[in-house]
This record gives C-alpha cells, sequence and structure tokens, in this order.
C-alpha cells in the first residue's frame, strides 16, 4: 500500500453530458396541458396547477393575494372548516398562492389519499363562494402579516428596490398597499374569480408513479372547467433610470441592501453570460462578494446576487444584510467588485469553477420527481421551451473569461444599477 | 425501503453507504456527536462557531470550499444543541475530493488566527441577523433558561451571551477540536451514484489513518423536574404580542416520544388542529398558533406558541389556551384526530425520504440515536401508539406546573438591544 499524499488535491473530472428526460405532453378533455414526470417507484402524487396572470390579473396586487388566500376557504358543498379537515385528515399538503405573472395549486399527498381530495379541490376551483365570515378573517390575517412584515428592514427594502427598478407604471413593480387590502372586497373576489380561473389559463405538471392515474385524477379535478380566452400580459417597455437611496428603516442593528436591474429574457443571446456573470459575481459560496464582505470583512453572515426570470424580462438583484457600522464600507465593496469584475477577465480556473457550480445544480434540479416537477413548472411559468435545457450545459460551458468581463462591462458597472439601503440613518 | 452497508474502521469512524443510481451525484455526510450541550457554561456557541471553522482550512488543504467547488460542489452545516452536521453534495465522479477535504479537517484543522478573527466577525453578524434584528428572534435567548435550569440546553446554540465568542481564543479552538472532532465521535455517510464496495475502499484510503483520539464520555446534569409554573414577560418592539408554552418531556429515545410528538400535532399542527380552530377560526383571539416538539436528544420540549390578534388581552389569551389544553385533558384525543395525525406522519415520512440528501442525514441521524436499521422502523412505531398511550402522556406532559410561559409584549417604540 502506497502512503496517502494528503497534500496532493484529488482529480477532477468535468461533466460533458446529462441526459434529461423531458415530460410528457398531454391533454385533458378540454384541452389543459399535462407535463408527466412519471416515477414507478414513488407512493406519493405531486402536480402543480400553474395559472397564467397572477398578481398582474387582478387590478391591484392585493387583489390577487386575497384571492389566493380565500380560494380553499369555502365552496359550494364544503365549508372551510371541512376543508381543511380533509386536506389534514388525508396527510396531504396543498397550498395556493399568487405570484407576480401567476398563481400556483401545489399538491403533494400519498397517491391513495389523492381520489379523497379532488372533489373538494374541484368544487373549490369551479365554486368557490369567499364566505365573508372567513374573509374578514383572512383580512386581517393578511393585515397583520404585512405589518409584521414592514418592521423588517429587508422587506422594506426589498419593497423599495422593486419599485425603483420597474417603476410606477410596470405590472410586475406594483406592490400590496394596506388600504388595497382594506379595500377588497366579496365581489372583487368572485370577478377576480370568473375572469381567471379557467381552462384557458391553466397548465399542470404532475409526477407519480403511473400515468393513468394521475391523468384520470386531473381530469376528475379540471376536465369540467370552462375554457375562456387566456390572459395575456401587458408589459411597458419603459424602466427608470437608475439611482441610489437610503432609507430609514424600522431596525437599526443591521441594515439591508438591495442593487440590481432589469436584464433580457433567457431568450436573449447574453442570456447565459449573464448567467455565469452573476454567479461569479455573487451566486455561490466562493463568489466575489461572498468573500469579499463575508469571508474577507466579515461585513455580514451572507451575500447573494441571482437572476429572476420573468416571461418578457430578468430581474437581476444583488442583496445582503449588513452590520449597521458598515453600511457604507459595503456598499462600496461591492461597487468596487462590479468594477473590478468589467476591467478584467477572472481567471480560467474561476470561470471552471462557476461553471460546473451551475452544471451540478443544474443536474440537482432533475435529481428527483418533485424536483422534476418545479423545474419544468418554473420553465413553463417563464415561457422557455423546455428544448432550452439540452442546450443549457454546452452554452454554460462555452463562456470565455473575456466574455464574463465583457457582459459585466456591459450590463453591470455600478452606474447601471438601482441602489437602496435601508437601516437606521446614514452615518456622517 | 431505504438500503444501505454500514462498518466500523479501526479508529472508531462509523460508515454508512446508501446506494441510489437514479442520480448521477453522490452526498457525503459527516455527523459529529457534539452539539451546544456539550460546551462548557462559561464557553458558550462554541460548537456553532466551530462548524464555521471547519471551513478555514485544514491540515494539508489551505481552503475547504474552493477545492470542492472547483469539483462541482457544494456543501453547508447545521449545528443543533446536540450535534453538528456537515453535508457535501458533487458529481459522483469527483467524490474523491470530497473525501480529501473531509478526511483532511478530521485529521486536523490549520488553526489560522485569521480564520478565527474574521469567522467570530461573522458569527456575531449571524447573532444580530437570526437573533436580534429578526421580530421575534431572541424569544428563545429567554424560554430556554427559563425552561432549563440545570442542563445545557438552557442556552442557544448561538451561545449564551455574545461574549463567549468575543473572547474564544486559539487555546479553546483546538482544544474544543481535539476532544470532540475525532473519529470515535463521527458518522460518515455516503449515499448516491457509488458501489459500495467501492465507497468502503475509499473511506479506508481517507479515513483510515487519522488517529481514534480519547474517547469522549458525556455525563450531562440531567434537569430535574419542574414542579410549579414558570413565568416570565418581556417588552420588544414587535406589532404583534405572542405566548410561548413550554413543558418538559421525554427524550428522543424514550418510548414515549411517539406518543408525546402525535399528541403536539393534535394540539396544533394544521388548520383542523385544536388550538388553530379554537383560537384562530372561531374565538379569533390569535393572528397564528402552533404546537409542536423540539426533538432533542435529551428530554426536551412540547411547545405551544402564537400570536395574539391586536387589541386581544394577554391574559385572556393564555386562559384561552389553558382551555383548550384542559378540555384536550378532559375529553382526551378522538380515534379520528389520531388517526389524521398518524396519515400526516406517513405523507412526511415519505416526503422527508424524497431528497437523497436527507436520506443521508436521516441515517446519520438514526445511527446516531443506535441504529440506522431502525430507519425502517420509524412508521411502525408512530403507527403502533395508541389512544391510551397519548392521553397517558398528554396529563403528564400537559400538566400546569410542568410549563413555562413567556408573556412576549408587543411595544411600539422599545428596542431590541
Amino acid at each position: 500500500m502506497t502512503t496517502l499524499d494528503r497534500t496532493q488535491a484529488p482529480p477532477i473530472f468535468q461533466i460533458d453530458s446529462i441526459n434529461i428526460l423531458l415530460p410528457e405532453k398531454k391533454l385533458l378533455s378540454n384541452g389543459i396541458p399535462v407535463y408527466l414526470v412519471i416515477d414507478e417507484s414513488s407512493e406519493l402524487v405531486y402536480f402543480q396547477l400553474i395559472v397564467q396572470g397572477g398578481n398582474c390579473a387582478g387590478t391591484h396586487v392585493a387583489q390577487a393575494q386575497l384571492h389566493s388566500r380565500m380560494l380553499l376557504e369555502g365552496s359550494k358543498q364544503y365549508t372551510a372548516e371541512q376543508i381543511n379537515e380533509l386536506i389534514d385528515y388525508h396527510g396531504a399538503n396543498i397550498g395556493y398562492s399568487s405570484y407576480t405573472t401567476y398563481s400556483q395549486l401545489s399538491v403533494s399527498a400519498l397517491a391513495g389519499h389523492l381520489p379523497a381530495l379532488i372533489p373538494m379541490l374541484h368544487d373549490s376551483l369551479a365554486h368557490a363562494t369567499f364566505p365573508s365570515d372567513r374573509f374578514e378573517l383572512q383580512k386581517k390575517r393578511f393585515q397583520q402579516s404585512f405589518i409584521t412584515a414592514l418592521e423588517k428592514n429587508s422587506y422594506v427594502a426589498a419593497r423599495a428596490f422593486k419599485k425603483a427598478v420597474f417603476g410606477d407604471n410596470h405590472p410586475y413593480g406594483r406592490l400590496t398597499e394596506l388600504q388595497d387590502i382594506e379595500q377588497t372586497t366579496e365581489n372583487d373576489l368572485h370577478d377576480y374569480h370568473q375572469r381567471q380561473i379557467h381552462a384557458g389559463n391553466m397548465m399542470v405538471v404532475a409526477a407519480g408513479a403511473q400515468e393513468a392515474f394521475i391523468m384520470e385524477q386531473l381530469e376528475r379535478l379540471l376536465g369540467s372547467l370552462p375554457v375562456k380566452s387566456p390572459f395575456s400580459h401587458h408589459p411597458t417597455s419603459d424602466t427608470p433610470a437608475p439611482k441610489a437611496c437610503h432609507l430609514e428603516g424600522p431596525q437599526h442593528l443591521q441594515s439591508s441592501i438591495y442593487a440590481g436591474r432589469v436584464l433580457p429574457s433567457p431568450q436573449h443571446p447574453d442570456y447565459h453570460k449573464l448567467v455565469v456573470t452573476d454567479t461569479l459575481l455573487g451566486g455561490y459560496f466562493g463568489s466575489r462578494l461572498m468573500q469579499n464582505l463575508r469571508e474577507d470583512k466579515g461585513y455580514t453572515y451572507g451575500v447573494h446576487s441571482y437572476i429572476q426570470e420573468f416571461p418578457d424580462l430578468s430581474l437581476h438583484t444583488i442583496a445582503t444584510e449588513v452590520g449597521a457600522q458598515h453600511t457604507r464600507d459595503a456598499l462600496r465593496e461591492i461597487r468596487h467588485e462590479l468594477l473590478r469584475l468589467s476591467e478584467a477577465p477572472p481567471a480560467i480556473e474561476e470561470v471552471h469553477t462557476v461553471q460546473l457550480h451551475l452544471i451540478s445544480q443544474f443536474i440537482n434540479s432533475f435529481s428527483n420527481m418533485f424536483r422534476r416537477v418545479d423545474t419544468f413548472a418554473r420553465l413553463l411559468k417563464q415561457g422557455s421551451p423546455f428544448d432550452s435545457l439540452t442546450q443549457y450545459l454546452q452554452r454554460i460551458r462555452a463562456v470565455l473569461p473575456g466574455e464574463v468581463q465583457q457582459t459585466a462591462a456591459s450590463y453591470f458597472l455600478p452606474d447601471m444599477l438601482h441602489w437602496i439601503s435601508v437601516g437606521p440613518d446614514e452615518q456622517a | 425501503m431505504i438500503h444501505f452497508e454500514k462498518f466500523t474502521l479501526p479508529n472508531g469512524l462509523r460508515v454508512i453507504v446508501h446506494e441510489d443510481h437514479t442520480t448521477p451525484m453522490v452526498v457525503v455526510n459527516t455527523l459529529y456527536d457534539v452539539g451546544a450541550r456539550d460546551e462548557h457554561p462559561e464557553k458558550t456557541g462554541f460548537a456553532h462557531l466551530f462548524e464555521h471553522l471547519m471551513f478555514g482550512g485544514s491540515a494539508h488543504a489551505e481552503s475547504f470550499d474552493e477545492p470542492l467547488q472547483k469539483a462541482g460542489g457544494s456543501s453547508n452545516a447545521f449545528t443543533s444543541n446536540d450535534l453538528t452536521n456537515y453535508y457535501d453534495i458533487l458529481p459522483a465522479a469527483n467524490i474523491e475530493t470530497a473525501l480529501w477535504l473531509e478526511s483532511d479537517r478530521m485529521l486536523s484543522l490549520s488553526f489560522k488566527q485569521e480564520v478565527l478573527d474574521v469567522q467570530k466577525k461573522v458569527v456575531i453578524e449571524e447573532f444580530k441577523q437570526r437573533y436580534l434584528n429578526q421580530p421575534y428572534g431572541d424569544v428563545w435567548l429567554h424560554l430556554r433558561p427559563l425552561a432549563y435550569k440545570v442542563h445545557p440546553y438552557r442556552w442557544n446554540t448561538i451561545g449564551k451571551d455574545i461574549s463567549h465568542i468575543e473572547r474564544a481564543t486559539m487555546d479553546d479552538v483546538k482544544d474544543f477540536f481535539f476532544r470532540f472532532y475525532r473519529p470515535q465521535q463521527a458518522i460518515l455517510v455516503i449515499a448516491g451514484d457509488i458501489k459500495a464496495s467501492h465507497a468502503r475502499q475509499l473511506v479506508e484510503k481517507w479515513y483510515g489513518d487519522i488517529p481514534a483520539g480519547e474517547p469522549y464520555h458525556r455525563q450531562l446534569p440531567q434537569e430535574p423536574p419542574q414542579t410549579q409554573a414558570r413565568f416570565q414577560e418581556v417588552k420588544a418592539a414587535v406589532p404583534l404580542s405572542a405566548i410561548y408554552k413550554a413543558y418538559h418531556m421525554v427524550g428522543r429515545t424514550h418510548p414515549d416520544y411517539y406518543a408525546t410528538d402525535i399528541l403536539s400535532n393534535a394540539l396544533g399542527a394544521g388548520e383542523s388542529s385544536r388550538l388553530h380552530k379554537a383560537l384562530v377560526q372561531e374565538q379569533r383571539l390569535f393572528h397564528e398558533i402552533y404546537a409542536y416538539i423540539m426533538g432533542h436528544l435529551d428530554p426536551g420540549l412540547l411547545v405551544i406558541q402564537g400570536k395574539l390578534n391586536e387589541g386581544v388581552s394577554i391574559e385572556a389569551a393564555n386562559r384561552a389556551i389553558e382551555q383548550v389544553v384542559e378540555q384536550l385533558l378532559q375529553e382526551g384525543v378522538q380515534a379520528r384526530e389520531l388517526e389524521k395525525v398518524k396519515n400526516q406522519a406517513a405523507t412526511d415520512w415519505a416526503m422527508g425520504n424524497v431528497e437523497l440528501m436527507n436520506r443521508a442525514l436521516h441515517l446519520a441521524y438514526f445511527e446516531l440515536l443506535g441504529d440506522a436499521a431502525n430507519i425502517e422502523h420509524e412508521l411502525e412505531r408512530i403507527r403502533a401508539v395508541s389512544l391510551g398511550d397519548i392521553n397517558r402522556v398528554a396529563a403528564e406532559v400537559l400538566n400546569p406546573n410542568n410549563c413555562s410561559t413567556l408573556f412576549y409584549i408587543a411595544e411600539p417604540g422599545s428596542e431590541a438591544k
């Protein structure tokens, strides 16, 4: 036996290809597309029902959010109490939530328990009644959660950032407001429901052991819903000029910092370069921002940058919470890292690390049926075709260090970003 | 079924291999049998600080994360009152990178002063972010010392006082490492796209020469039974007042653990639970309310916690909780409730084992409890709980004299410090 040389790192193997099984597409009788992921070994069924529109389809954000909070609070044949009891009794995890561009019903349960839940779910989608007693309760809970969230610098900063990036007119920039919650009526919910909850707006991604069983259950759930014309987004293309501002926040120990900008959609030729550049900047533990602000300076417990994809654009965000006394230092160091990246190409090893990190994450996003459903659903929500997956690995690997620098110089110069900090009064 | 193979190296390292070839990834999970409960009362927060230091370079590897990331891996860790757990996930072809790094930091850390200095700062920021700068973040800083007077569960993983972290020296660090981070204190799980025989070869290669160290015999002061209700009141700048009630219960390996878990679920898990139905939906005193157990290894706590609706008197809200509890004691948990909670447990168990990483952690945890093979019996044990068990446990645990109550009162303008 040879002695072990611990000073030598083991060799590293790159990943050249991955075999992705795309979901099979089926249609329900009223045309709702169902994307199926089959895992014969699973006892569970999991599906996401995506309803296009989300917060954007409401007259204001609170309308869609209250609708989603009320959808499972009473229907023609079931009281809220019966609905809760059924869900809990069958050990199911069921949630309905509204996001910027879509709403989503998410259901997971042991397959044997699913059939008992379908009539209640169908009745909620087809005949939700929004009982006034429950509406008052949910409104109050929503208001209180909202007020609680406003006590956090990070929530105040996230709101200010959204407003800054999208401006007053863009539908993605709309915020929850207390008076909107108060003024929403039961009629508003019925109105939203009529416009939104129909087959024309729906898609499903589902997983489980047996295709026939899943299709049968989904047909019972959705097959009789009416078809209306689908929701369409009317985003404006003008976004405000970048600026920096500091707001005094409710908390004093730490400041919350947000910086970022609107970027092109995933269909844009620069998209994969942007992903690599963003990840190198702040998208993993070894990123430049994390190394500088956390590991080198100890200003923060964590700093992250990420890209969120919407149907027609992406949003780039850098976010962190730093010790209040380090607010200015942290802002300076973030700017410094942005400039540094635009001035010189990163070492090839650093780019390789980022690429392999992204590819590992990508592989991981297919590692079980839940993740596969989430991954395919994410693409559907952002309007990207599934075949973009088969090219992802090659496109990420093709990005060169010079292109990272170029991308940083074209998209991520400090003056191109909106900057929001929320914390104690800015130090002199 | 979660298949696995198990063996022990001569230096005491316990190893479990779980093959799963449906993903090209592999998880390397290392559980160290040391948590905040093992800390000296004047040096608290150490197990957690240590978790940070474990990423600051080891005997032969300057950095932990950098080589792991180069191999397409990522890692993280957590510290609890009972244990410290590290996990790496990476493409199976690169597993040796993880074994090299994990075995090297088990062999010895690099003990660099600058790493200690920076990580002390990071932990202090973490303390602010998670405990002080968070509405309700400091609740457990009050509740633990109220419920525990003797057992080291009386402090949090972040530490009793942040000055303990500020004062930490390199000698403290070395002492802690060589006492607790030895092979016989560790359980290594390798899970994913690898053959068990190959995994074994690699583990023998990378871990075989690490010295066993001195065995650690845990002797913790045990908490005496609580005989009188305890009460504390604090004020904080939060929007809604809150009530926390903590009842002493058995430890993780006691046969009554499962009955206590089911009891807490019947009381306060989900919208159809007793507390939620009575106090959120019917009486509308609470904005939200839950009951759950802390899965501590030593005797733990069953906790009821709720945030009050604005304008509700905290005394009235507390009485209302007590009434729900009394009603449960009088009429007992019902057969349908028991069935419901068991159905929920079956789903949770199936869901909890979907992720490879969770399966690896569960195997390590069950091995720590005594035997990884018991993972197969977990659901049976939950299913075996009878109404008689639950109602007996309820009478013991939900005794008012066994309870510590914290009133967390919203007072606009008072500053969390």
